[in-house]
């Protein structure tokens, strides 16, 4: 009786965790948020107010949007595959909270060392590649599917997307994965928040990079071809509408709490904040407070969010700042500067790892 | 020659910056009215209509009609009085303009729109 | 290897239309290109959708009513129609205007020429996704708007010209204030300039993009910017001075500006360098304007004349022709708008581009739409619109005349 008790308390405590707080419901929260906080920064450094009106500051306007596009008309068009249409989005949605469930947001596992997402096993990070680029391809079919011209085109571009950031985005993910010897997220996170701080130089050319990169996975401006609204009236997304449309831009939201939260994870220490103060007081008994109790779920999660609003705020200044390239000129700078640099960048860091550090006396 | 960022500097000086945006509908304050500006159409000084009928001629939109002067109004020497329709109005100004005796003005109240056609005569 | 002889791979040819309703235009036009991957190999331009019978309705208008009527042809250039058929009207009449109605008239041209270009500007940047530079330039664009709502009393149309002068004077506080704002301006608009040279991400898209070379763009009788940006010395203001640009241009402080890239962004430097002309242009009519009444009378029945005004509008040369009749409405009013010349320049500019590049050299040329529409019959019963061409049209108008005979 007590076991089955049991059982049914451990089995409620995980459908919490994974529908209500750090999982579905949450990264919702988190998705419109940042949502939110991107429209505004990008509407400040343009000199406007962005929303307003809906909540303080306008904070709601994203929920709200998407509530209305809920209950838009949803319209399939007569030349697509019916089916096939209305699964994109449901796939699309589903990925990006699949990969999001890995994020190391509060630690779900406190017998393991490190702050263990919801999901978490050896060699998750090819896992979340290989999601990514899964999500990608599902683009690239949402537009054939459409069996629309201009979906064909921002399928295509999607592609080509696909081939030229792809890789400058995997080899930056390959140094915190060679300095930890580890492809787990949340050992990952854990090792290099033990490392020595010299170890900061190396990660600063793959930041730059997965940044950029990240930039164009997400198709932001100046990346943004594969839905240019001006070019091909939205690309892959142009027969979309209503629910579907509501799930594709949830998505694509949810996508971009994943990328930040992957760059807080892998290149700024994920949840651990105070911790790096190298006084005992903090890195040893703040810590072990914070990784034992529940303090730490809101500690975690604060410091979280914090970090990763700093990220979409890098982003969105990304996004003000430039206009957008076209497609055969962001292959030629992905293939001509990119993805050499990424290369160069993984040479100097085993140089560095060879023969450097141990001179200089490292750990 | 052509690099990266170029705009970056006056971001940054956006972010210090107050917004350009004019929170209009909710607040009034900021938007500036020039003297003189050619808004709602006003039949000012009714005492000095003879209702000659000039801006009715001129008006290129045909917005101004002339009607027969109703018991409340002052009567004008022929009888009739304009009323402007401000659906039709361009907001030119030449009835204004053509008017000899200064009876009509264009008020600087830019707020013209209504939920119907009928709100929208100016008697 | 089964097959005999070379196996040639083209990508199939799809033809994707922009337009009539499109993101990139804000007006109906619609432009049907066949692309093969992103390479355009054929460019379509159709227009006739914003048909409005102006022409036909100014006949039963007096030249009075007629100045409003033209001022709302084109709501960014409505100085230059509303100026334009005033020098036509007054060009018929053979009146001279006053000196200071002159310097007045020009300057709500000039002032119209630094808001069109500017907006020009955003729309270029919002064409290339650089929406900020859209927000900022277009920010900047209300402190001329700001000026010209202060002289004339609307942002928009400003209704200053009449017949026989302009219709407000220009006061000195007035004076004081646009000197003022100019300073702002020019500082505002030399940045927006070296945003678009030295921004890398704008410059690859405008730099070698709809190549127009200077013989092709003589060809197709391209005026204004387009052609000023391909090196054509085509500016009515300097070879054709009227009004207040006759003394302006004898002091020799001002040149035309020309461009010999022939591409996107020459004709975007054109226009950007023509703002910063345009401002020193003001500065100089407000400062030597001379003091007098501002406006000449004119009787309302203009003599019998056939006359050809034209003048530089921001997108080039706009030809009003005028026939009176001896009463106050005219016979015949035709309005050449600049745009209607550029448009075949732009199916030879779009060819060999990339589909990406379509927006921006369709905006190129400034295009507006509402000022060019002339000749599509539309059948209502079968639903079909016809294009007709110019031989066709001729014996079609040749036959209606005969029926209808011009009344005496």
């Amino acid at each position: 009786m007590q076991t089955a008790l049991d059982a049914t308390i451990q089995l409620l405590a995980q459908a919490l965790a994974v529908f209500v707080f750090p999982g579905i419901l949450f990264i919702t929260f988190l998705a419109l948020l940042w949502q939110w906080i991107d429209r505004k920064v990008y509407a400040r450094l343009q000199n406007r107010f962005g929303p307003l009106h809906t909540g303080w500051r306008g904070i709601l306007q994203p929920l709200m949007d998407f509530v209305k596009l809920l209950g838009k008309e949803d319209l399939t068009p007569k030349a697509a595959d019916r089916r096939s249409f209305a699964a994109v989005p449901v796939v699309m949605l589903v990925l990006s909270l699949v990969s999001a469930m890995f994020l190391p947001i509060i630690d779900m596992d406190p017998g393991t060392s490190g702050v263990q997402g919801i999901l978490s096993f050896e060699g998750d990070l090819v896992f979340l590649l290989f999601m990514s680029t899964l999500m990608a391809i599902t683009i690239v079919l949402a537009g054939y599917f459409s069996s629309n011209r201009y979906g064909q085109t921002g399928s295509a571009r999607t592609g080509m997307l696909l081939i030229s950031f792809e890789i400058p985005l995997v080899l930056a993910l390959v140094t915190p994965a060679l300095l930890t010897g580890s492809l787990r997220l949340s050992i990952i996170t854990h090792e290099l928040s033990k490392l020595s701080p010299a170890y900061i130089w190396l990660m600063i050319i793959p930041f730059i990079i997965y940044v950029i990169s990240l930039q164009a996975e997400l198709e932001r401006i100046p990346f943004d071809v594969s839905h240019a609204e001006v070019e091909i009236v939205h690309g892959w997304q142009v027969e979309f509408s209503g629910k579907k449309l509501a799930m594709i831009n949830l998505a694509e939201d949810i996508m971009l709490v994943f990328g930040a939260g992957m760059v807080t994870a892998l290149f700024l220490g994920g949840p651990l904040l105070l911790e790096f103060i190298p006084i005992p007081l903090f890195s040893v008994e703040f810590a072990g407070f914070m990784a034992t109790t529940w303090v730490g779920w809101v500690y975690y999660t604060l410091v979280f969010i914090f970090k990763s609003s700093l990220v979409i705020i890098v982003l969105s200044n990304m996004r003000t700042a430039f206009a957008r390239w076209r497609i055969d000129q962001i292959v030629r700078a992905a293939w001509k500067f990119m993805v050499p640099l990424a290369i160069i960048n993984l040479v100097l860091v085993q140089i560095a790892l060879t023969y450097i550090f141990p001179i200089l006396g490292v750990v | 020659m052509a690099r990266l960022g170029k705009i970056q500097p006056e971001l940054m000086k956006n972010v210090r910056s107050k917004q350009a945006t004019v929170r209009y509908p909710f607040v009034k304050a900021g938007i500036n009215v020039p003297e003189g500006l050619r808004a709602r159409w006003d039949y000012k000084v009714p005492e000095r209509c003879t209702g000659c009928k000039i801006c009715e001629r001129v008006c290129p939109a045909e917005a101004i009609e002339m009607i027969k002067c109703r018991p409340e109004d002052s009567q004008t020497k022929t009888g009739f009085r304009p009323i402007c329709h401000l659906d039709r109005c361009v907001t030119c100004g030449q009835c204004v303009e053509s008017c000899p005796r200064g009876v009509l003005i264009l008020t600087d109240s830019f707020e013209m729109a209504f939920l119907s056609r009928d709100d929208m005569v100016v008697y | 290897m089964t097959s005999a002889g070379k196996r040639i791979v083209i990508p199939p040819r799809v033809t994707i239309p922009i337009g009539p309703q499109h993101p990139a235009l804000k007006e109906p036009g619609m432009f049907k290109l066949t692309v093969e991957g992103e390479h355009i190999v054929d460019a379509e331009v159709n227009i006739g959708y914003n048909h409005r019978s102006i022409e036909k309705i100014s006949e039963n208008n007096t030249h009075l009513q007629n100045l409003y009527l033209a001022s709302r042809i084109c709501g960014i250039c409505s100085a230059t129609h509303n100026g334009n058929y005033a020098q036509a009207v007054e060009f018929a009449a053979e009146v001279e205007i006053p000196e200071r109605a002159k310097f007045i008239r020009t300057l709500i041209w000039e002032l119209d020429r630094i808001h069109s270009h500017i907006l020009w500007l955003g729309v270029a940047f919002h064409e290339v996704g650089f929406d900020t530079a859209f927000m900022l330039s277009w920010r900047d664009r209300e402190i001329v708007m700001d000026m010209l709502e202060n002289i004339s009393g609307n942002r928009i149309h400003h209704d200053m010209s009449t017949i026989g002068g302009v219709r407000r004077n220009i006061s000195d506080a007035q004076k004081e204030q646009m000197l003022k704002g100019f300073d702002k301006l020019e500082e505002r608009v030399v940045f927006y300039r070296d945003v678009a040279i030295h921004e890398k991400t704008f410059w690859n898209r405008i730099d070698g993009v709809g190549m127009l070379e200077p013989p092709i763009a003589k060809k197709t009788s391209a005026v204004g910017p387009t052609g000023r940006g391909s090196g054509l010395k085509v500016d009515v203001r300097f070879n054709d001075p009227v009004q207040a640009y006759i003394p302006m241009i004898d002091t020799g402080d001002f040149e035309m500006v020309l461009s010999d890239r022939g591409d996107v962004a020459g004709r975007s430097v054109v226009r950007v360098l023509e703002v910063i002309e345009a401002i020193n242009m003001c500065r100089w009519l407000l400062n030597n304007m001379p003091d007098g009444p501002i406006r000449a009378r004119v009787r309302p029945r203009i003599q019998p004349n056939e006359v050809l005004a034209r003048h530089e509008a921001p997108r080039g040369e706009l030809i009003h022709y005028l026939i009176t009749n001896g009463t106050n409405k005219p016979d015949r009013w035709k309005v050449r708008a600049p745009t209607y010349n550029n448009w075949t320049s732009m199916a030879h500019c779009l060819r060999g581009d990339y589909l990406a590049d379509a927006p921006i050299i369709l905006a190129a040329i400034d295009p507006c739409y509402s000022c060019t529409d002339r000749v599509v019959i539309v059948d209502g019963n079968g639903e079909t619109i016809r294009l007709v061409s110019l031989d066709n049209l001729r014996i079609e108008s040749n036959k209606w005349h005969k029926e209808h005979p011009r009344r005496e």
